[in-house]
């Protein structure tokens, strides 16, 4: 998936100014940046949901020849701060993410229930699948909207912000749900403001003022200077074991 | 057995519960009136055929107190239906199907028809009294106009709402040029009673809500326009799911958002516009009766509009046996008890709540 010289603007303010991105795939791209660098937008434009200018090219196709319906079932996005349909319980909440590949009327079929099972199971949310959302906690419901955007069984998945009201465990568990999504062939594409669990994605687009500073491997040193810098040098790159971290300077 | 499958039973088992209230109401409404229980059954069943007893019986039955509890009844059903619809739409709790102008709208074309013919009639000092129109006219013609009217203006107010809010591209923008349509609307009404006082009297009766007036005709229209509209939403319960995850997201799932609210809209002013046509402006069965499904138990969109629909029925057809036996014989108008039932039950609602929310802050 890439964009090439893509603005956006919400209202009259302009918040994407001709970034251009590639994001690899197969590959976990995390977007970092500071406050108002402009990605969860540029995710939203990834994902169409904004009007923009420039071309985004998801799988060889710019993103807005393919049908609405096949788009839905190849990309999905998980917005920050996702409204919680209070009255539904997770285990509706997760079907809805099937509902790119339902037909107008038709019941859910046996591989519909088997896909919501398979992604409430990776996000350990099966256990209180009949519970209504209004009755979960913030991580608990974070871990359902999660599963939603897993049911899609989508070959690339936007995430903003995913990890928000998760526990140190359950950030772990995130970590190894998009692990095995990218070694089964999944794009994933998630903007984090936890640099250190940034860091462990393959690659790294590093924002800043409504454009792409930086694209380079998590890994390499290179990225690290870039991050520092982005940040004013107020954080520090630093290696424990075979891991990045960041630290306050 | 899984809470899944007792979450379907508990639906099935409120679904049935409903559907008994509802014929037992509707059995209860012939049977309550001023004329008393015994009396008419006596007539009914026991006076002589082709006596005048049992054809007085018989007309007090199937022309006036039938129609009435099977159109209160429907009434309800089509505002609980809306209420779902409303709150689905605006993902708000507190939206009613009064919220896009079709009340406002409906009162200002009534008041409008009142003043030209019956205001007129007054002006003249009583010289067209045979054609005035007044609200509790039995007249074909005279009835026909002004729920034509009515519907006309539910409509109108409706399509000046979409006309204000630009469309139906923005959920807020529409919520908010609702609000307005209604206000404006509302001043035009006191602007035309204002010029035309002899359609007070008629018009109080109209925004207090009646169904004493309901006969086959209405009754008619709104259970034709019931299944339509309840098919019609129940074939767009599930992007209704979708839409309860935002806008943003329900996009992202291939909804198209558009043509969704539009159709939404469209049912919704079709319900709303229909229920106001016949039975005045009833308060709070489209806001409460979704409420009180959701009390009972957590559904999705497809479930709760069937409910919903259900329960409205069974509040307004309640509401007017009470209205009818309270203060026997004379009667209440449905409307003042709608609002204050509901009313009431939206402040014990609160309570609950803030009771709720404060134990668990504790």
């Amino acid at each position: 998936m890439s964009v090439e010289a893509v603005s956006a603007s919400i209202g009259r303010a302009r918040i994407l100014r001709d970034v251009n991105a590639r994001f690899r795939q197969g590959r976990w791209t995390s977007v970092v940046g500071p406050n108002g660098a402009g990605k969860s937008t540029l995710l939203k434009v990834m994902a169409c949901l904004l009007p923009h200018s420039g071309r985004v090219t998801l799988l060889g196709k710019p993103v807005l020849e393919w049908s609405r319906r096949e788009r839905s079932q190849t990309l999905v996005w998980l917005g920050q701060n996702e409204a919680a349909a209070e009255d539904l319980a997770a285990y509706d909440v997760a079907m809805l993410g099937r509902i790119p590949h339902q037909g107008w009327l038709a019941a859910p079929s046996a591989e519909d229930h088997a896909a919501v099972a398979r992604a409430l199971c990776a996000t350990q949310a099966w256990v209180f699948r009949d519970r209504s959302l209004a009755a979960l906690s913030g991580g608990e419901r974070q871990r359902v909207l999660l599963a939603r955007a897993l049911a899609s069984e989508a070959q690339v998945i936007l995430m903003d912000e995913p990890l928000s009201h998760l526990d140190p465990p359950h950030q772990a568990d995130w970590l190894a749900t998009v692990r095995a999504l990218v070694a089964s062939g999944t794009t994933v594409v998630s903007v984090l403001h936890e640099i250190s669990m940034a860091l462990h994605a393959d690659d790294m687009v590093i924002m800043a003022d409504g454009g792409v500073v930086y694209e380079g491997v998590c890994g390499d040193t290179t990225t690290h200077r870039a991050l520092e810098a982005v940040f004013d040098r107020r954080i520090t790159v630093t290696s424990v074991g075979e891991h990045w971290i960041t630290l306050p300077n | 057995m899984t809470e899944s499958h007792n979450k379907t039973s508990r639906a099935s088992a409120a679904m049935l519960a409903l559907m008994v209230l509802s014929l037992s109401f509707v059995a209860f409404g012939v049977c309550i009136g001023s004329t008393g229980f015994e009396n008419l059954l006596s007539d009914l069943f026991n006076a002589e055929r082709g006596s005048s007893e049992r054809m007085m019986a018989e007309k007090i039955v199937w022309n006036i107190r039938l129609p009435r509890t099977v159109g209160a009844w429907a009434a309800g059903a089509l505002l609980g239906l809306a209420g779902a619809l409303a709150q689905g739409l605006f993902r708000n709790p507190l939206a009613d199907p009064y919220l896009l102008g079709s009340a406002s709208g409906a009162s200002l074309a009534v008041a409008l028809a009142l003043a030209l013919v019956g205001g007129a009639a007054g002006m003249v000092g009583g010289g067209l009294k045979p054609f005035a129109i007044s609200i509790t006219s039995a007249s074909w013609m005279v009835r026909l106009g002004l729920t034509g009217a009515a519907f006309a203006g539910a409509i109108l107010g409706v399509l000046l709402t979409l006309a204000m809010a630009r469309g139906v591209q923005h959920t807020l923008r529409l919520l908010l040029a609702g609000v307005v349509v209604g206000v404006v609307l509302g001043a035009a009404t006191s602007l035309v009673l204002v010029f035309s006082p002899d359609s007070l009297q008629a018009m109080q009766a109209f925004l207090l809500g009646s169904t004493g007036f309901v006969g086959w005709a209405a009754c008619g229209v709104m259970l034709c326009v019931l299944p339509l509209c309840i098919a019609a939403a129940w074939s767009l319960s599930r992007a209704l799911d979708g839409l309860s995850l935002g806008e943003a997201t329900a996009a992202s799932l291939g909804l198209p958002l558009v043509p969704l609210r539009a159709a939404l809209i469209g049912i919704l002013a079709l319900a709303t516009g229909t229920a106001v046509a016949q039975t005045g402006l009833i308060a709070f069965v489209g806001l409460a009766a979704p409420h009180l499904v959701r009390s009972m138990v957590r559904v999705t969109h497809g479930n709760l509009m069937l409910l919903a629909s259900l329960t409205g029925g069974v509040l307004l057809s309640g509401a007017d046996l009470l209205a009818r036996w309270l203060i026997a014989p004379q009667e209440l108008p449905v409307g003042v008890l709608t609002a204050v039932l509901g009313g009431g039950y939206l402040l014990w609602l609160m309570h609950r709540d803030s009771n709720t929310i404060s134990g668990r802050a504790a």
